[in-house]
């Protein structure tokens, strides 16, 4: 299920001397099954856009329509019952250990699937089920949700997420303040998700990542949709304007051109792809 | 949220803006007196609070304070004022003799009078919300505390921690718009797990808050830490003699304001311990209302 924006306008609010309008005019299709990469210097929008992804926010103008709901301005449009998208499109967000509130682990994450009409059984079922996924194993399951440490919070909020079995993940800087250790298992087991079937829409600065694990990247800039491309037709073009930097391997590889090695340097995803470019160089 | 009772500061640049915080906070004292003055007859209340109302609503113009907002606060009241003209025009009275029958129903008498005075509360506290909502909406929470502790300074001679409490107050003001904050950034998180703040039995409500009270207050204790560590770190010590980054100006046009709600203030007094009755002297002895 493809999410259309049609003239998405949002201002926050409107009619005052703080009025500021956060999208302007977004026109743009995603398609499901992939890994869509959102990026963009701070305060250009990327939150407020994925916000509209499963109407926790309203457009001001314009409609957004994800799998036959509608999140439009206008009332008639839109649909009646929009909870019900909250379940298809699962929602982490850029700190989401402040919304943590159960006494154990294991209750916070069936949260969720309760909320949407899951049995205690089958909320507890899947809320096993979405721990084991992020790899809090049985032990977490008794412990209260605040003695956790912050990587360990995140994982617990994303399992909040995952027990909601949605169709699209949208995750919102979930790398921001993880040691690289946590953050590679956090995209790695998001790369597992995309792979069950779920589209990732995932926001992040890090261009590393864009470039190992997205198939597809949206570049935002001043409330609008600079570019949607792949991240080889991205990098290699001045990102800078758009506050962004290319990826290491990318770096990397150049250099070594303009030492004299002829290899590829967009198409390098990450480093493992850059030694083998070397190493055929080297030896073919 | 959006309904927040006083309404919080809107940076526009108007001559009640830039008025001295110390003659705002004094000024709407004076008035806040004046309306609840009761005078002599109820057509005399009225007419004054009505005088009162006009300069409020004068003051409301100038200063780019939305009816809108004041109309919205009041929405939030509705209960509260529901509850306040039930209980007085319900409640029977002891002094009836003087009292006018306005209906009767199965032989319990209701009175003119308990509709005016209903009226008159009623009146009183939207003019009220009114003159804060002004305070809030004209002057910055920063401005607000320098003034609050200018008139607490004479407290300091009897040992009065004038300064505490002020910086106590403007970090309060300060932390409120952060908590709303934290309020929208929580509830967007819990919505998206399917919590419904808007719908739902009295069960679900309940839960729906606690999702959101218990982040909140998880979150409010990390920043109020925070804060002291850093306020700490930078050497901040609680008696220690401050100093002023801004300072207040009293103007000419500050002495003419205040000159203009004193007079206010002292000819609803003077009314007032006179009993003075504007319509009487007009219409004659013995008019009645
Ligand atoms: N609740 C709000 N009220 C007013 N303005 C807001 C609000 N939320 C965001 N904005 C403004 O809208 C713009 C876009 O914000 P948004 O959060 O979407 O940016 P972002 O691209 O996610 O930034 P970051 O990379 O820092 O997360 C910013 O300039 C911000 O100041
Ligand atoms: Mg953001």
């Amino acid at each position: 299920m493809p999410i259309v924006f049609s003239n998405v306008f949002h201002c926050y609010n409107p009619k005052s001397p703080y009025s500021f309008n956060a999208l302007n005019d977004i026109n743009m299709t995603i398609d499901e099954g992939k890994f869509i990469a959102i990026v963009g210097r701070t305060g250009s929008g990327k939150t407020t856009l994925v916000q509209h992804m499963n109407a926790l926010l309203k457009p001001t103008q314009g409609k957004v329509e994800i799998n036959g709901y509608v999140n439009s301005s206008n009332k008639k449009e839109r649909t009646k019952k929009i909870g019900g998208l909250r379940q298809e499109v699962g929602m982490v967000f850029q700190f989401p250990e402040y919304q943590l509130f159960e006494e154990t682990v294991l209750k916070d994450v069936a949260f969720g699937p309760k909320n949407f009409g899951a049995t205690k059984e089958e909320a507890e079922e899947a809320a096993k089920a979405a721990m084991a996924r992020v790899g809090l194993d049985e032990s977490f399951y008794e412990r209260s949700p605040f003695q956790l440490s912050g990587g360990e919070k995140r994982k617990v909020a994303i399992a909040g997420i995952l027990a909601m079995n949605p169709k699209i993940l949208v995750v919102d800087e979930p790398t921001a303040g993880l040691d690289p250790q946590a953050s590679k298992d956090t995209m790695n087991l998001f790369k597992e998700i995309l792979a069950s079937g779920t589209t990732i829409i995932l926001v992040s600065h890090d261009m590393d990542i864009v470039s190992e694990y997205a198939d597809e990247v949206i570049v935002m800039e001043n409330g609008k949709v600079a570019k949607q491309c792949t991240p080889e037709e991205l990098f290699g073009v001045s990102l800078s304007e758009y506050s962004l930097d290319n990826p290491h391997t990318y770096k990397f590889a150049e250099e070594l051109r303009k030492k004299g090695l002829n290899i590829p340097t967009t198409s390098l995803k990450n480093v493992d792809e850059l030694a083998k470019a070397i190493k055929e160089n080297i030896h073919g | 949220m959006a309904s927040f009772a006083l309404g919080k500061y809107i940076p526009y640049k108007t001559p009640i803006h830039r008025m001295d915080p110390r003659v705002k906070v004094l000024g709407m004292i004076f008035l806040m007196v004046a309306v609840f003055f009761s005078y002599s007859t109820f057509s005399m209340t009225f007419s004054v609070m009505g005088a009162i109302a006009l300069f409020i609503i004068v003051i409301m113009i100038i200063s780019k304070t939305s009816f809108l907002k004041l109309l919205r606060s009041l929405k939030s009241l509705w209960f509260m004022i529901i509850f306040l003209l039930i209980i007085y025009v319900v409640v029977p009275k002891n002094d009836v003799t003087e009292m006018h029958v306005a209906f009767a129903i199965k032989g319990y008498n209701f009175y003119w009078e308990s509709f005016l005075d209903a009226a008159r509360i009623l009146l009183r506290l939207v003019l009220m919300i009114g003159l804060s909502m002004v305070l809030t909406a004209t002057t910055s929470p920063l401005d607000l505390t320098y003034a609050l502790e200018w008139y607490m300074t004479p407290l300091k001679v009897i040992g009065f921690p004038a300064h505490i409490i002020a910086m106590t107050i403007s970090l309060a003001l300060r932390f409120i718009p952060t908590i709303l904050e934290d309020v929208n950034r929580i509830m967007k998180a819990q919505t998206s797990r399917g919590v419904d703040f808007e719908h739902g039995g009295f069960g679900k409500k309940i839960k729906a808050i606690i999702s959101l009270i218990i982040p909140l207050f998880v979150s409010a204790f990390i920043r109020s830490d925070e804060l002291a560590n850093a306020m700490e770190c930078r050497g901040y010590d609680p008696n220690g003699k401050r100093t002023k980054y801004r300072k207040m100006h009293f103007k000419w046009s500050d002495a003419l304001a205040l000159v203009v709600v004193a007079a206010i203030l002292g000819g609803c007094i003077y009314m007032k311990v006179i009993n003075f009755d504007l319509f009487n002297i007009l219409l004659g002895e013995g008019a009645v209302l």
